[in-house]
Parts: C-alpha cells; sequence; structure tokens
C-alpha cells in the first residue's frame, strides 16, 4: 500500500514538473511556438456623458478648412480634465492578464504646443508604436507601465497619463479650447470613426473606453 | 461513517494536486519566466495623484547591468524605472539650453490666428529656406508617418513658414534582432534653446556635421529609452528626439540632415 501512495506522490511530482516545464511560456523562444498579441489603442478623451466621450473632428491633420484627411482624431475635454491611455489587449495563448507591453511616457512638445507621447514596446522590448497626445501635458515623464492582455480575451489597461492644457503655448497651434487631439506614429486606424471631410464641427459621442472603440492597432507575434 | 469514506480520497487527491502544482511553480521559477513576477516590482498604473518627487538613482546604483539578457520577459523594465528616477532640470550644454521648461521660441512672430499646419509637400521649397527637413541618412526600412510644416502670416502680410516637424519610425524585426524606434525631427528659426525631457546627466557636448551639438544618449548602449541630438546653427535649431535607436544610429540620422 505504500509504495503504491510513494509511486503516486512521484507521479504528481513528475505530471507538474514536465508541464512547468514544456508548456508555453512567454519566451516566445521555444521551436514551433508562436504567440501572436493584439493591442488596440482606445481614444484617451474625458467621458463627457456617462461613459461616452464626444469626438469634435474626424481622421485630420489639422481640423481647418480644407480639412486634410489624415491620422488624427479630436477627443473634447474640459479645462485640466485627465487624459487616459486605454488600451485592449488580446494574445493566443492560455496566460490570461500577462503582460505583453509597456508604455513609456514622454514630454514631446513641438515648437508650437504642448504634446506628450506613448511609445509602445513589446514584452521583450521591441519597439511597436507610438501614440502622440496633443494640446496636453504631464508631471510622469519617463514613467513606464505595463500593457496587458487576456488570454484569446480582450483585456483592457487604462491608466492616467496628461492633463488637458487650458491654453496653447503659442496662438500658433491650432488650439480653440480644450481637447486631445490623438494620433499615431502611422498605425492601423479603424473605419468607426468618420473622416474630417464627413465631419469637423459639433459633437458625436463614442463609448470610448468600450473594447472595440479603438483608434489605432498593434498586431505583433512572438516565435 | 459514510462522510469518512469520502474524505480520505478526496484528501489524498488534493495532496497529489498540491504535490503537482507545487512541482509545477518550482520548475517555473528556476526557468526563471515568471512574468506576472516581473510586473510586480515595477509600479502600478498611474492613479490620479501626483507622483512623488524624483529620487536621483542611476543604472549603476540600481545594481543593474549595463548588458542584460535581453531575451527575458520585461526586462527593460527595471531600467526605464531607474531612469526616470534621475532629475532632469534645463542646463546650457555647448551654448544650447536644453532640458524640460527650456523653450521652443521662435524668432518670427506670426499674426494672431494666421498659423496653421499644412504637410511638407504643399510648401515651397524656397519658402521653407533652411527650415527644410532633408534625411539623408535614414535606417532600413523607415517610414515617414508625419510631415509638417506651421506657416502664418507675419506682422508685413507675408506668408512665412515658422517650423517643420518629421516624424519617421524604424520598424522592429525580431528576427534580426533590430529594435527599431521613432525619430522626431524639427526646425525652427529661434534662439538655441530647445524642450527635452532627458535626465540631467545623460547630456554632452557634441559635433554634428562640424557644427556645435547638445546630445543625450540613451540609457543603454542598445538604445534603451529615449536620446535626442540639437543643433544651432545660422539662427536655426535643429532638434532630433529618438526613441529605442543607439546613439549611433541617431547620430547618422542627425549628420544626415545637413
Amino acid at each position: 500500500m505504500k509504495w503504491k501512495v510513494a509511486l503516486l506522490v512521484v507521479l504528481a511530482a513528475v505530471a507538474g514538473g514536465a508541464y512547468g516545464f514544456f508548456s508555453p511560456t512567454q519566451t516566445g523562444a521555444q521551436t514551433g511556438y508562436r504567440l501572436d498579441v493584439d493591442v488596440t489603442i482606445n481614444p484617451g478623451g474625458g467621458l463627457m456623458s456617462g461613459s461616452n466621450g464626444w469626438l469634435t473632428c474626424g481622421w485630420h491633420l489639422e481640423c481647418k478648412f480644407p480639412y486634410d484627411v489624415s491620422d488624427a482624431l479630436d477627443w473634447d475635454n474640459v479645462d485640466n480634465s485627465t487624459v487616459y491611455w486605454r488600451s485592449w489587449g488580446w494574445r493566443s495563448d492560455g496566460c490570461d492578464n500577462c503582460q505583453v507591453a509597456s508604455t513609456t511616457l514622454w514630454v514631446s512638445d513641438t515648437a508650437a504646443c504642448y504634446r506628450i507621447q506613448q511609445d509602445l514596446v513589446d514584452w521583450f522590448g521591441y519597439y511597436r508604436g507610438t501614440e502622440f497626445y496633443t494640446h496636453t501635458t504631464t508631471p510622469w515623464n519617463g514613467y513606464s507601465n505595463p500593457v496587458t492582455a487576456g488570454a484569446q480575451r480582450w483585456l483592457m489597461s487604462e491608466f492616467a497619463i496628461g492633463f488637458s492644457i487650458t491654453s496653447e503655448k503659442t496662438t500658433d497651434c491650432g488650439f480653440g479650447g480644450s481637447h486631445t487631439h490623438q494620433y499615431s506614429s502611422g498605425l492601423t486606424r479603424i473605419g468607426t470613426y468618420p473622416t474630417s471631410s464627413s465631419h469637423h464641427t459639433g459633437v458625436l459621442s463614442y463609448p470610448i473606453r468600450s473594447s472595440g472603440y479603438w483608434q489605432h492597432d498593434v498586431r505583433c507575434f512572438w516565435q | 461513517m459514510r462522510m469518512r469514506r469520502l474524505l480520505y480520497p478526496a484528501t489524498a487527491v488534493g495532496l497529489l494536486i498540491a504535490v503537482a502544482v507545487g512541482t509545477f511553480i518550482m520548475v517555473r521559477e528556476l526557468r526563471g519566466e515568471d512574468t506576472n513576477r516581473v510586473a510586480a516590482a515595477q509600479p502600478a498604473p498611474l492613479g490620479q495623484s501626483q507622483p512623488a518627487s524624483p529620487t536621483p538613482s542611476s543604472v549603476a546604483s540600481a545594481n543593474l547591468p549595463t548588458n542584460p539578457d535581453t531575451t527575458k520577459p520585461g526586462w527593460h523594465m527595471p531600467y526605464l524605472e531607474a531612469s526616470r528616477g534621475k532629475p532632469a532640470f534645463d542646463q546650457t550644454v555647448n551654448g544650447i539650453t536644453v532640458g524640460p521648461s527650456a523653450e521652443h521660441r521662435f524668432s518670427v512672430t506670426c499674426e494672431p490666428g494666421t498659423a496653421h499646419q499644412v504637410p511638407i509637400d504643399q510648401v515651397d521649397q524656397a519658402a521653407a529656406g533652411p527650415l527644410m527637413i532633408t534625411a539623408k541618412y535614414q535606417p532600413a526600412g523607415t517610414v515617414r508617418f508625419e510631415a509638417v510644416a506651421t506657416v502664418c502670416q507675419t506682422a508685413g502680410n507675408q506668408k512665412a513658414v515658422v517650423a517643420m516637424d518629421v516624424g519617421f519610425t524604424i520598424p522592429s524585426d525580431p528576427k534580426t534582432g533590430r529594435r527599431g524606434g521613432i525619430v522626431m525631427v524639427s526646425r525652427w528659426l529661434g534662439a538655441p534653446s530647445a524642450t527635452v525631457s532627458i535626465p540631467a546627466e545623460r547630456w554632452a557636448s557634441g559635433t554634428v556635421a562640424g557644427r556645435q551639438a547638445a546630445v543625450a544618449r540613451p540609457i543603454l548602449a542598445n538604445g534603451l529609452g529615449q536620446s535626442a541630438v540639437v543643433v544651432h546653427a545660422s539662427g536655426v535649431v535643429t532638434s532630433v528626439r529618438a526613441g529605442w535607436l543607439t546613439f549611433d544610429e541617431v547620430q547618422r540620422i542627425a549628420e544626415g540632415l545637413f
């Protein structure tokens, strides 16, 4: 009887150890193993009505006639209110609520405007893209935060990154009231939001914290 | 009696599961790949409150190796955290003022409300003059994502180009080990001063295409973090801010702008 118990204990230890050794981890360095990751970046503007943010100008370079269509969306804010990083992360393996990337926050003022940027670097330190927030400033230059993902499900990461400003550095910035002019380093855009030629005045309301209402998308894989 | 008969096997199964789970955790610990533990050492996501005042620290004082194992997930986080704690303040390097509150100051005054941004392609080369940004060197695979000029009307009702901003990304490629990165180049007519928030100790004097420069190196030689090159020549400020690129690449990009 005793040797049967001992055998069962040994078998349990071997099974646990073998699973720990051979099951997928985040290194992505194992032969034949591939981990796909998707991070969608939502608007970072304030919630103006319930859980909705207000879009005040569709895809544009500058919200001014003749409205060049470009990578930015304008999100309404009240003076000095918080601007957020919001993302939804998905990963193809079984690691739930696990890190897939990090953001690092920099003050990146242009010659005329206040601006901050969030550089997205994957969990192995490879650069994956940048999200810019103009008319925004921050006391948290240099802060890094992990971005998490769900195991084949979408999981949200949200944290404060700065504040909307009340007046610009110079009159040459095309400000016109508190809002976040959010754009990226050429990341994939979603079709949910209108172009500036179809919307550049007034307000359109969107649930900007919700999955699926992203502005930019980063997809990568490790193998 | 019946409960007892059920209790013994249940306890035995529970103990076996505990042994299996314990061994699993021990093996993962030995492999050193508990990514959640890496994250636990980092600051929690930012709240709405102001962060504590930065306290000086450095890679050396944090006992971090200068050549980390970059195959470990999250290897970069302790370095970024150590860098964040270092003081950044305005200083004059090689005659150029750089720092978090050093101002970008135009030497051209625009009439209020006349300034606006246009794609660089729409700006006449002659009108842009020395502000035109042409990158003669770009790393392989470079993509331009932003190229805008700020134009306005001056007091004499003259149309003037005030500044140029061009952004490039270099895509990463883990297969080749290329880490990728971002470069933002700005040019404007103004005093030798530029807003760049990089810890003060990383700045030094440099030279770019024979011109005096203030340069800030990245946190590690592999390009981790931010770096910058600022040049002031003939009344024109050229600011090159980069992320995640080696300083050699940033220097070559800066040289190619002249």
